[in-house]
């Protein structure tokens, strides 16, 4: 048995690794951006566009991966896509911990009444998919600002953080309720200390397990379900003008997936570089995710 | 005090007041707290519904009711046509008047009426619905059924071959979100081979199944084929079926796959196991009896999480595939900005995950006794 679960361990850690490593590969794209690939507009984050051809270009000289439909090149896109990657990644995971740590908190500190509001809201927002959140809210900014699904990222965001914390706060309510028992906290309480020094100096520290396995593994999620809003359509590209992002990059050479009669492999470079970044970055952090996890657990 | 009940109520267990341990009266009792417990949620599901529909100006949400688009109308006819809705229907009321007025259409089906389609909401609901049910079933059976089987065969064999091969496809599939995975697969055997076309029928299929002598009895084309005993169409339809059915299921296969592997890993460990073995029961019946009666929980209550990520999934393949069901209906009217048919839709998907919770509480309470005593 002994044996077993060091085997286990060893690769649990090897998964880990191999995750953070990729994850620090794509940290020093995100940061050496500007000199792999010179911003050549004044917005760093839009395509460049070299040119007014519709048909993409095969991999030369200027373009290393080619360009998409309207000239947009594939390898700035795929460099600055990964800050970009990031920026969403960590907003929303970083956000949905926020509201939940918060929620959680109180919910098991308080208990009773608090407690039971809060977990029933918590339901309710479990059982709206969030999809159809994303759904109706897109739809009511487009009403409500008249703004033709421009700059819409940040209403899906938005939506995916509120829609979305409910994990973290059954996972750190758990937590507390199991924390709540033990001696230090009689003691802390017996002295009198105000609840909101208990709930953040006390508490916040004793209860964030597996709350970095939720995190490490909704950003990477997070980006694909961003990338796949970006692929159907429903988030656009402020001023028809599309950013260096995977998922819209992906958008631009859904036309282009069937390739030509002859060859259908013909406009590979268009949607196989984005495709498998996407991939890769969402794997590292399910690596990184899983590898947490097996260590954490201790049932295994 | 709880633990004492409890200790009763097992004793009772024992004592055989209960003839059926797993649908006794406990059972009954159990579902029927379940079902006092699904109104308040949903009346929390829609009041965060209805909160966030609010926040249009109150012209905005009178268009929702107009029955019809009218182009041709003067601006200041259409002010006095808004107008006249805001009044008709109460939009200037307060609050919980509205909220109650809202509900009450919800009840008599009144879901409001789509400009982009020019029809109801339920209308176009139930018009789109059999092409994703169809789908559903077509991929969701075998990926569940599979699911348990080769996660149960790859616990029991771990780190044997089974297992790696298992292993790495469930992380392989875990590893592709299905719209990369759909275009792939589009690529490969669509552009590449022709086998597995997109869309729900070939067009000569398309005119059979809208002619005379075709009967539709479910709107479902492969069940509808072979009522009307048409293998050719059958055929079609299913071959049509293929892409999306395998991208939905792979998803949804994988994340069960993960979850019944180390669910049943878990479970052999268990003294209770080893207790079983050591009375000499056959090992079919360990694992059947013992091992994958307590294995299966996890996946149980995993069923709200999927059922949400389900949704997610139906959309984006019903949008890369070009099939004519709810969740392509949806999202080509959120390009239209078209309100009544984003809340039609919300509200059904949110029916869906709390219906779906709530069966797999019931489900849960069936396979776990334990359950039912609190």
């Amino acid at each position: 048995m002994p044996k077993l679960t060091l085997i286990k361990r060893k690769l649990s850690k090897a998964e880990l690794v191999a995750g953070s490593l990729l994850v620090l590969v794509f940290v020093a794209i995100a940061i050496a951006a500007p000199l792999i690939s010179p911003p050549q507009t004044e917005s760093p984050y839009q395509l460049p566009k070299d040119g007014w051809s519709l048909l993409p270009q095969p991999p030369g000289p200027d373009h290393p991966l080619g360009t998409l439909a309207g000239q947009y090149d594939v390898f700035y896109g795929l460099i600055w896509g990964t800050r970009l990657a990031f920026k969403i990644g960590l907003s929303i995971a970083l956000g949905r911990a926020f509201i939940g740590v918060l929620l959680g908190l109180l919910s098991g500190y308080y208990g009773k009444l608090v407690d039971a509001v809060i977990m029933r809201i918590t339901d309710a927002f479990m059982a709206f998919p969030v999809m159809a959140a994303a759904m109706v809210m897109l739809t009511l900014f487009i009403r409500m600002q008249g703004l033709l699904l421009g700059s819409s990222e940040r209403i899906i965001i938005l939506t995916l953080i509120l829609f979305g914390w409910m994990q973290y706060a059954r996972l750190i309510r758990g937590n507390v309720l199991a924390e709540r028992s033990k001696e230090y906290m009689q003691a802390t309480l017996s002295v009198g200390v105000p609840a909101r020094r208990i709930l953040f100096r006390h508490l916040l520290p004793n209860v964030t397990q597996g709350l970095f396995v939720l995190i490490a593994s909704d950003i990477g999620a997070m980006v694909v379900l961003v990338a796949a809003f970006n692929f159907i359509g429903l988030v656009g590209n402020p001023g028809g003008h599309p950013l260096a992002d995977w998922g819209q990059m992906l958008s631009l050479s859904r036309d282009w997936i069937i390739g030509t009669p002859v060859n259908a492999f013909e406009y590979w470079y268009t949607y196989l570089p984005p495709s498998l970044v996407i991939v890769l970055f969402s794997t590292s952090w399910n690596l990184i995710g899983d590898g947490l996890r097996d260590i954490l657990d201790p049932h295994f | 005090m709880e633990q004492l009940k409890c200790m009763r109520k097992f004793a009772e267990l024992g004592t055989g007041t209960h003839k059926n341990p797993f649908l006794g009266g406990d059972l009954i009792k159990y579902i029927l707290q379940r079902l006092l417990i699904l109104p308040v949620l949903m009346f929390l599901v829609t009041s965060i519904l209805f909160l966030v529909v609010l926040q249009l100006p109150v012209e905005q949400r009178a268009q929702v009711y107009l029955p019809s688009v009218k182009p041709n109308l003067k601006p200041e006819e259409m002010q006095q046509l808004i107008e006249h809705t805001i009044e008709r229907y109460g939009l200037d009321a307060p609050f919980l008047v509205q909220y109650a007025n809202w509900l009450r259409n919800l009840f008599i089906g009144q879901w409001g009426f789509s400009p982009t389609w020019r029809q109801s909401v339920l209308e176009g609901l139930r018009q789109r619905a059999p092409a994703t049910l169809e789908l559903t079933i077509f991929a969701m059976v075998p990926s569940v059924i599979l699911a348990v089987i080769l996660g149960s065969l790859s616990a029991r064999h771990q780190n044997g071959i089974p297992d790696y091969i298992v292993r790495t496809t469930a992380f392989i599939g875990w590893a592709f979100p299905p719209f990369i995975l759909g275009l792939i697969l589009m690529n490969v055997f669509y552009a590449w081979s022709g086998w597995f076309p997109p869309q729900r029928l070939s067009i000569w299929a398309t005119f059979l199944v809208r002619s005379e002598d075709f009967h539709t009895f479910t709107g479902m084309y492969t069940v509808d084929a072979l009522l009307n005993s048409n293998s050719k169409l059958f055929w079609d339809a299913v071959r049509h079926l293929v892409l999306p059915g395998v991208t939905l299921a792979v998803v949804q296969w994988a994340l069960l796959t993960r979850v019944m592997r180390s669910s049943v890993l878990g479970v052999l460990k268990q003294d209770y196991v080893i207790t079983a073995r050591a009375k000499g029961l056959r090992e079919r019946h360990v694992i059947n009896r013992h091992v994958h009666r307590n294995a299966i929980l996890p996946l149980i209550s995993l069923t709200s999480v999927a059922a949400s990520m389900f949704i997610t999934n139906i959309v984006i393949i019903e949008v890369i595939f070009n099939i004519n069901g709810i969740g392509r209906w949806a999202a080509r009217s959120i390009l239209q900005a078209d309100v009544p048919v984003a809340v039609g839709f919300a509200l059904f998907s949110c029916t869906l995950t709390v219906a779906a919770s709530l069966i797999a509480d019931i489900l849960y309470a069936v396979v776990d006794p334990q359950v039912r005593l609190y």
